[in-house]
């Protein structure tokens, strides 16, 4: 397991709330659009979790995602000048990520397996999680481990498009039109993909479910 | 329309659980350090050619990458037509255009007319081929020596 608490305090001030941006964000994106590099460092503190953590969802390897979400910013921060503000840098990078994870998966060959072995240990005690462990087998460490692995196996049996609205919205907590913003689509788009790809996952999670 | 309401509380508790998920410690202080050594390292990858850069510009903006699709495709579609223009229709055919003089299809009829213009023997009357065409080598070799090139039959 993997506290969480330092990466935080490094990270502050966290990602807004669904991608809302703070008083100041005009301000740092006007200085980075001049090419202050300080000033991009605070816009890519604030949503490097975000932006990770999607692509985490998608490709289940750390390695990937760090790469990939590296290769998100210094391409925002060369395509910068061109940003005219149309949507909220939030979104914009969103959209980055989410296309390079995109490409990335297409051009993957072989699909990896998940190395999700870090749930935190707020994750762990989660009354949920204790309670859906133990209700099922006395072995809770063995029953942990099974069920990130059918979770997350699971994930990866959906469709890219169904993966990534559940990333986004049961996972990330995205908003429903943030989420079509986003995949370039319309709400009901998104409503229905979800609505779907639950259908799906609650099938294949019956057991813990139920 | 959006899909009847379904009871999938159970489910989003479970994957929320996976908002628990993190990284190695440490790998968000570094992140943005690592991020920047890219921005500013002298092994930066660069776009290679223009098509690599076209791709790099149009990443993040896939309405604009369908408009220059659907360019492309038009721009194509249109030179295809440009070239594989439709037949004329018979009855226009043979239709002189105002202003320029007609050219008569070459039928058998006058093909002897234009062969009588030239200095190649008349097609015998059986309407074979010329027995050099057939048979080379052994054919009427005063109408080899005419196709030949002056510099060569004076020898």
């Amino acid at each position: 397991m993997t506290p969480a608490s330092t990466d935080k305090a490094a990270s502050e001030p966290a990602a807004t709330a669904a991608g809302t941006p703070t008083s100041d964000e005009p301000m740092l994106l006007q200085r980075a659009q001049d090419g202050d590099l300080e000033a991009f460092d605070e816009l890519v503190r604030r949503y490097q979790e975000r932006v990770y953590g999607t692509i985490y969802h998608m490709t289940s390897n750390h390695e990937d995602a760090a790469d990939l979400a590296q290769e998100t910013f210094v391409k925002a921060w060369s395509a910068l000048k061109g940003f005219k503000g149309n949507s909220s840098f939030f979104t914009w990078v969103y959209r980055i990520a989410v296309n390079k994870t995109l490409n990335f998966l297409k051009s993957r060959k072989n699909k990896r397996h998940m190395s999700l072995n870090d749930f935190d240990a707020a994750g762990e005690n989660d009354p949920l999680l204790v309670a859906l462990i133990s209700d099922k087998t006395p072995r809770r460490e063995a029953a942990l481990s099974e069920l990130k692995e059918k979770l997350n196996a699971a994930l990866m049996k959906l469709s890219e498009d169904h993966r990534l609205v559940v990333t986004l919205h049961d996972i990330q907590g995205l908003p429903h039109d943030k989420i079509a913003e986003i995949m370039d689509c319309n709400p009901g788009t998104v409503r229905s993909r979800l609505f779907y790809a639950r259908q799906e996952l609650q099938a294949w999670l019956s057991d813990y479910v139920k | 329309m959006d899909p009847a309401p379904e009871n999938f509380e159970k489910l989003q508790k479970l994957l929320a659980l996976k908002r628990h998920e993190q990284p190695p410690p440490g790998f968000f202080a570094r992140f943005p350090s690592q991020v920047r050594a890219r921005i500013e390292g002298p092994h930066r990858e660069q776009p290679t050619s223009w098509w690599h850069r076209l791709a790099e510009s149009l990443d993040a903006r896939p309405m604009l990458a369908g408009a220059y699709g659907l360019a492309v495709g038009g721009i194509l579609l249109l030179g295809v037509n440009l070239l594989v223009k439709p037949e004329p229709a018979p009855g226009f055919a043979n239709q002189p255009q105002a202003g320029k003089e007609a050219v008569p299809p070459l039928t058998l009829s006058n093909a002897g007319i234009l062969l009588a213009s030239t200095n190649l023997p008349p097609p015998p009357s059986n309407g074979s081929p010329p027995g050099f065409l057939v048979n080379p080598g052994t054919g009427d070799d005063r109408t080899q020596r005419q196709m030949m090139p002056a510099s060569l039959t004076n020898r």
